[in-house]
């Protein structure tokens, strides 16, 4: 299996799309944005309006950085996209403010400001963009954008599930709320069930691949003795 | 009959004698509560044993992995679960906290052995945080009933640590508390019984002198640096150490084989560390004891304490060894 490189600059576009969304899950694996998730992602609407920000910020942001980051001096390039992915997350606002629904607002007013100095934004754009081609960049930010949704969208359907039984604010049919679900403890409880989930399916991909290359290798080794 | 050892007991120390041992102190608690309130704490400690050794059964079969029963800290997740229940707790209480010990703190780390937090710990914890009315409810052990299914007759009470949490007074003497005649949970009571569990498992070699020795100056220190109770500055450490589940923390969590440093340094440092949050959650902390809290957020630590004080010890030996 290939080992990620420092410049990515060989791999197609499916491979970082992949990589980033669900092999290195940025949640799940590299453990960034985890704070989003424990906070706000306690109903499915807050955790896709959050997982939306994600988008929204990243997605320019990578592509100006990969554009212009590396004519920016090193110490000027934090700045720049933390200062940009800020202004982005204040339209942002404003727009869910004004036209999407108050009542989330007023329930993420916290998280979203707290996005620009997310560790997502700042691993991402300045740890990948930086440096990659554009339609690199570009893949990147929807697969990590991606993969952080996926997460959030997960614990926060099933924290909504459990603490209030209902889904998207629809009830479902079940009485039995549990409060406690929308506690942080339970989030990281979820979490950390779901980063064992994905290191299991990893390390069973990975024990299939091995059974390849060892069944291939065992031909070779059998070819050279029969020559 | 072969004998389970793992890696985290010291040598010649088979996991069974060691639950063995914990088993025999937390029937002495329970014995203690039976005659002080009747059949019902034993009920919950046997209904919160039965929870946890189910749950580890059925883990262990839809893993298809060999059942670990044997080696019976299931059972002594059960049973400190149970004594650090209420005698009137509602029966799904227990039930809950040691299947969520089980299935949650311990079976997905690997079982028996490779845990990082304290099972018993991580129940009670949890319970606390959602059934913090059932968990604060004690009867009053003055009352002198005799409890078993029905419990709608009980007086209630707060416990010691909650008087003292809330900065009320409280009466107990030191007779009371030695006694646990006190309200509180089945084990957590009866200091003299705790003593004796206490020499019991230090005679069995389960217990560490040092750390327990540092965990209670510790708690000492910090009582009487910062009093709560009024009166005179012993009143305020006899309070503090003799109330809740600060003395039954030192005797059993602070000593779990697995989930503590097994070095002495490392098991002074820990006995400290924890003597220090356990204090603090009491003094700012949502609830009256935050014993089960403070473990499960030094439990992670022990195994970097052990790596320290083992590279301190090899330091000093070096230094030592050099200078010959």
């Amino acid at each position: 299996m290939n080992k990620p490189t420092a410049s990515h600059s060989g791999w197609k576009l499916t491979t970082i799309f992949f990589d980033t969304a669900l092999r290195n899950n940025l949640v799940l694996v590299q453990a960034i944005g985890v704070c989003p998730i424990i906070m706000a992602g306690a109903d499915l609407k807050s955790g896709v309006a959050l997982a939306l920000c994600t988008l929204i910020t990243l997605l320019p942001l990578s592509l100006l950085m990969s554009l212009i980051g590396k004519k920016v001096a090193n110490w000027l390039q934090p700045v720049l996209y933390t200062g940009v992915a800020a202004l982005l997350l204040v339209g942002t606002a404003i727009v869910l403010d004004k036209w999407v629904s108050t009542a989330l607002y007023a329930k993420l007013h916290l998280f979203i400001p707290l996005m620009a100095v997310n560790t997502i934004v700042s691993y991402r754009v300045g740890g990948f963009s930086i440096g990659n081609r554009p339609a690199a960049a570009v893949m990147d930010a929807l697969a990590a954008a991606f993969g952080f949704g996926l997460v959030i969208a997960i614990v926060s359907a099933i924290r909504e599930l459990v603490s209030t039984n209902t889904i998207w604010n629809i009830p479902v049919g079940i009485s039995l709320p549990l409060p406690e679900a929308a506690q942080p403890f339970a989030a990281f409880i979820l979490l950390g069930m779901m980063a064992a989930g994905l290191q299991w399916l990893t390390h069973r991909r990975k024990e299939s691949d091995d059974e390849v290359e060892l069944l291939t290798a065992d031909n070779g080794e059998e070819g050279t003795e029969n020559a | 009959m072969e004998s389970i050892i793992t890696p985290s007991l010291r040598a010649g120390r088979s996991v069974i004698s060691y639950s063995f041992d914990v088993l025999i102190a937390v029937a002495a608690l329970t014995v203690f509560s039976y005659v002080q309130y009747g059949l019902r704490p034993v009920l919950v400690v046997l209904i919160a044993i039965a929870s946890a050794v189910i749950s580890e059964t059925v883990c262990c079969l839809l893993c298809r992995r060999r059942i670990t029963l044997g080696d019976g800290t299931a059972f002594v997740t059960g049973g400190l679960i149970g004594v650090l229940m209420s005698p009137i707790v509602p029966i799904y209480v227990p039930i809950i906290a040691s299947a969520f010990a089980i299935v949650i703190a311990k079976m997905p780390f690997g079982g028996s052995g490779r845990n990082i937090f304290n099972p018993a710990a991580a129940g009670v914890a949890l319970v606390t945080v959602c059934f913090e009315r059932s968990m604060s409810a004690f009867p009053n052990p003055s009352q002198n009933v005799r409890l078993w299914w029905d419990t709608s007759e009980v007086l209630y009470q707060n416990s010691v640590a909650a008087t003292l949490k809330s900065g009320g007074t409280s009466f107990e003497t030191f007779t009371d508390l030695l006694f646990g005649s006190t309200p509180g949970a089945i084990g957590t009571t009866t200091v003299l019984v705790l003593v004796a569990c206490l020499l019991y498992l230090r005679f069995r070699r389960t217990v560490s002198t040092a750390g327990f020795i540092a965990y209670m100056l510790t708690c000492t220190a910090l009582a009487l640096l910062f009093p709560r109770a009024e009166g005179d500055y012993w009143r305020s450490v006899m309070l503090e150490l003799f109330s809740g589940t600060l003395l039954f923390t030192g005797v059993f969590f602070l000593n779990d084989p697995t989930t503590t440093p097994h070095h002495t340094g490392g098991r002074v440092a820990f006995g400290i560390l924890l003597g220090g949050m356990v204090m603090l959650l009491r003094h700012f902390g949502q609830y009256a004891d935050g014993a089960c809290f403070a473990v499960l957020l030094l439990n992670p630590l022990a195994p970097i304490i052990d790596r320290w004080t083992w590279q301190l010890h090899r330091f000093v030996e070096m230094r030592w060894i050099r200078r010959e």
